[in-house]
């Protein structure tokens, strides 16, 4: 009996200097700490600039779509100028959703951002345009899941192509897709741990910089699997929230 | 109460379950080297495969250890390929990241490092190191026409950022506070490769790179508009890694790296990667 | 001398470069305060035809002139005669996400600019002559088949149009329901509203129709005044159609 308490007290003891060493030593948590907050930085603004691009590609795509019979018989400068930026933002979506993140953030990083000092920006801006194709594609899903029937209501009560989506489809819509917005960003928040990458100072990083000094893999990589999981599901629970409050407002 | 009882049960059932199974590993590990031991009297023992010396390096640090095509070239390369022949072993090498290096060979993953590792205390706390087979040097590399001239005008008011290579000895020393004679975490940029530290450079991302002199010579020659300050930034032995309890191994190694400095092979291979009239800093 | 509301000329919907033709040269007009009922077996193109009237379907040649005006020109604002054009639809399309007033009240509020106590005025004035008055708090989920096609009715009443469309209003209603909904249009019919109505229902047809036009493969066979239909058909398809309905 005391060989099993002497033996638990040695583990305890161990685990409780490796979480010194870790964590307390050389304020190495402060790592953490930054490196927590650079990744909510980016997967904040990302996730704006994200939905923003998303908004925008939906919509040309979906009215391409929806219009693009009508146009092509009257023809003319609108019909090709649609088909055209179509046609650009199908090619963003290609060549975003074909090509791996981190490989989008070494070109931005390295080539086409290459002036830019401040890397979190730089972050920012890949992670909000990789995010943008995704969520466009969602949103276009979203508008496509509404009955082709409200559409024809709206139309058919006066409202114009823009009116119909603002009024009719688009809250329709943002209900259905909510949830897959949420995996979205959840997906993003997990992703923006390659942005060590390119020498930015995220929760990752700090985890694998913690590893790199004490040579220690167990606490610091535990522990940045616990704070994403901890940011992932209260992240769930929110829209969880949202979710049954728009639900509410139909009854 | 009683839900705290059980959620700390079970959290020590798990953690015991850990252990045990580690334990458990860890008897087949002997059990295999005793084995090793019955079939060949000579040396086996002390490497974790039969036959096989296990080195792991991280290959993007030439001209120590780096690739020529699919396979693996460098000083360090060359040095453990003669240790491996003395010790009449197959050398294996595993490429990983600088970083596991130390973590890998203390769990027994790799029998050896050899990654241009210099010696400090932090490692030593982890592992046993070698006596050492070469000096490293850390430098300073900054764009030509820099403002910065020598090692004075390197300064950590943020105004100035610092690349580095993750985990490396420049890392380290730069990443000091200003009163341990670093610069301050917050102005030291950590890439994955020192030749993305020197991209960085290029790019006018980071204003100096801090790294060992071999390697920087190499980027130096390999981009124009690039220079190394005069003086160095710190001077320092590099040598090999071994996990604590090897001991076997490391007694081993430390024999047959005399042997290759007594009979001149160990000059040879460092003379073959760097010009004669660096060979200062390179003796040992 | 009546006055033409509408007025169709040389009418084609082809799909698949002409493979398929919906509509096949229709010719046709709606005098003011005419209720015309279309009827015909189904895949005849009626649906497609009363469907062009507000272009929801686009043609694929002729002229559509409402109030004189050719709406098929691409550079006409068609959705401005929209809005004089009420459309009821089979399926009701009730906006899902609005409670009964705001179904009713989006539409001029947004469109028209009225305020929101007129608009809320005039949609509870035609509720209370569809007695739905007490539901317009009530979101449509929670209304029979037969009061959700009240509430599409006096929902396209709202923005005061010059013609109603019917697309099959009760084709989707349980048989208890569709007299209520009949009710309602003939009183609509009765107060003078120029009606284009696509429907099975014969007994509306020969009641309140001013005129029925039978189609048939795109195409119109017969047209005349419900006694001439229904007491006399000419055409050996009308009479097989007639046999089979009534």
């Amino acid at each position: 009996m005391d060989g099993i308490q002497a033996w638990f007290v040695q583990q305890f003891t161990e685990l409780k200097d490796k979480f010194i060493l870790c964590f307390i030593d050389g304020d190495r948590w402060q790592w953490i700490f930054d490196g927590l907050l650079n990744t909510l930085k980016i997967t904040l603004f990302a996730g704006l600039i994200g939905v923003l691009i998303g908004i925008i590609v939906a919509s040309v795509r979906s009215s391409y779509d929806k219009n693009s019979e009508s146009l092509a018989l009257r023809g003319g400068f609108g019909y090709h100028l649609l088909r055209f930026i179509n046609g650009i933002c199908q090619l963003y979506l290609t060549v975003i959703r074909g090509t791996p993140v981190v490989v989008q953030l070494m070109i931005m990083y390295f080539i086409i951002l290459k002036s830019s000092t401040n890397g979190v920006f730089v972050a920012v801006i890949t992670f909000g345009i990789n995010s943008g194709a995704y969520v466009a594609e969602i949103f276009r899903s979203g508008i496509m899941a509404v009955d082709a029937g409200q559409f024809e209501a709206g139309r058919s009560l006066g409202f114009n192509y823009v009116q119909t989506m603002r009024y009719i489809i688009i809250p329709q819509a943002f209900k259905t897709v909510l949830p897959t917005l949420c995996n979205e960003f959840i997906a993003l928040l997990k992703e923006t741990s390659v942005a060590g990458y390119v020498g930015i100072s995220d929760l990752t990083k700090a985890g694998d910089l913690i590893r790199g000094r004490t040579f220690e893999a167990f606490m610091p990589l535990i522990a940045v699997a616990i704070i994403y999981l901890v940011l992932v599901v209260i992240l769930t629970r929110l829209v969880g929230v949202l979710e049954r409050r728009l639900r509410r407002s139909e009854r | 109460m009683k839900k705290v009882i059980s959620i700390l049960m079970a959290v020590v059932m798990v953690f015991a379950a850990c252990m045990l199974f580690s334990s458990c590993t860890k008897t087949e590990d002997e059990e295999e080297n005793s084995t090793n031991e019955a079939a060949s009297q000579e040396s086996t023992a002390m490497t974790a495969k039969e036959g096989v010396l296990v080195m792991a390096t991280n290959a993007a640090f030439p001209p120590y250890e780096y690739k020529e095509g699919d396979s693996f070239a460098g000083i360090d390369v060359e040095i453990a390929t003669k240790i491996a022949e003395k010790l009449g072993l197959t050398l294996e090498i595993q490429d990983v990241e600088f970083g596991s290096i130390i973590g890998g060979v203390q769990s027994g993953k790799f029998d050896m490092g050899v990654a241009g590792m210099t010696v400090n205390e932090e490692r030593l706390q982890s592992v046993n190191f070698t006596d050492s087979y070469a000096t490293g040097v850390q430098v300073v590399i900054v764009n030509e026409g820099s403002a910065i001239a020598s090692l004075d005008d390197l300064k950590a008011d943020g105004s100035m950022k610092y690349g580095v290579q993750q985990d490396t000895t420049g890392d380290i020393y730069s990443s000091y506070s200003v009163d341990e004679g670093g610069f301050g975490e917050e102005n030291v940029i950590r890439y994955k490769t020192g030749a993305d530290a020197v991209q960085a450079l290029k790019s006018g991302k980071v204003d100096a790179v801090i790294i060992d002199n071999e390697p920087a010579k190499s980027f130096v020659a390999a981009n124009e508009g690039l220079k190394i300050l005069d003086t160095e930034y710190a001077v320092e032995d590099y040598a090999i890694c071994i996990a604590k309890e090897n001991t076997a191994l490391l007694d081993a190694v430390n024999e047959a790296l005399a042997e290759l400095k007594a009979d001149g092979t160990l000059q040879q291979i460092i003379n073959k990667y760097i010009p004669a009239s660096l060979e200062d800093s390179s003796a040992a | 001398m009546k006055d033409k509301l509408i007025e169709i000329t040389g009418l084609k919907k082809h799909y698949n470069g002409g493979a398929v033709k919906a509509l096949d040269g229709i010719n046709a007009e709606i005098d003011k305060g005419e209720v015309v009922v279309i009827i015909g077996p189904s895949g005849s193109g009626k649906s497609t035809f009363l469907r062009s009237l507000n272009l929801l379907e686009i043609p694929t040649e002729g002229r559509i002139l409402f109030d004189n005006v050719d709406i098929t020109d691409p550079n006409v604002n068609i959705n401005l005669h929209r809005q004089k054009m009420g459309m009821v639809f089979q399926h009701f399309n009730l906006f899902p996400n609005m409670n009964i007033l705001k179904n009713m009240t989006i539409a001029p509020m947004t469109i028209l600019k009225k305020s929101k106590a007129e608009a809320e005025e005039k949609a509870m004035q035609l509720l209370k002559r569809v007695g739905l008055e007490d539901r317009a708090e009530a979101y449509p989920s929670q209304l029979s088949g037969g009061q959700k096609q009240r509430v599409a009715i006096v929902r396209a009443l709202c923005m005061e149009p010059e013609v109603m469309l019917f697309d099959e209003p009760t084709s989707a209603l349980d048989p208890e329901m569709v007299g209520e909904v009949l009710e309602v249009m003939k009183t609509l019919a009765s107060e003078g509203m120029t009606m284009a109505v696509v429907t099975h229902e014969m007994g509306f047809a020969r009641e309140v129709a001013d005129r029925v036009i039978f189609m048939d493969e795109g195409k119109i066979i017969e047209e005349g005044t419900p006694e001439d239909i229904f007491t006399n058909p000419e055409s050996d398809r009308l009479k097989s159609f007639l046999a089979k309905v009534l």
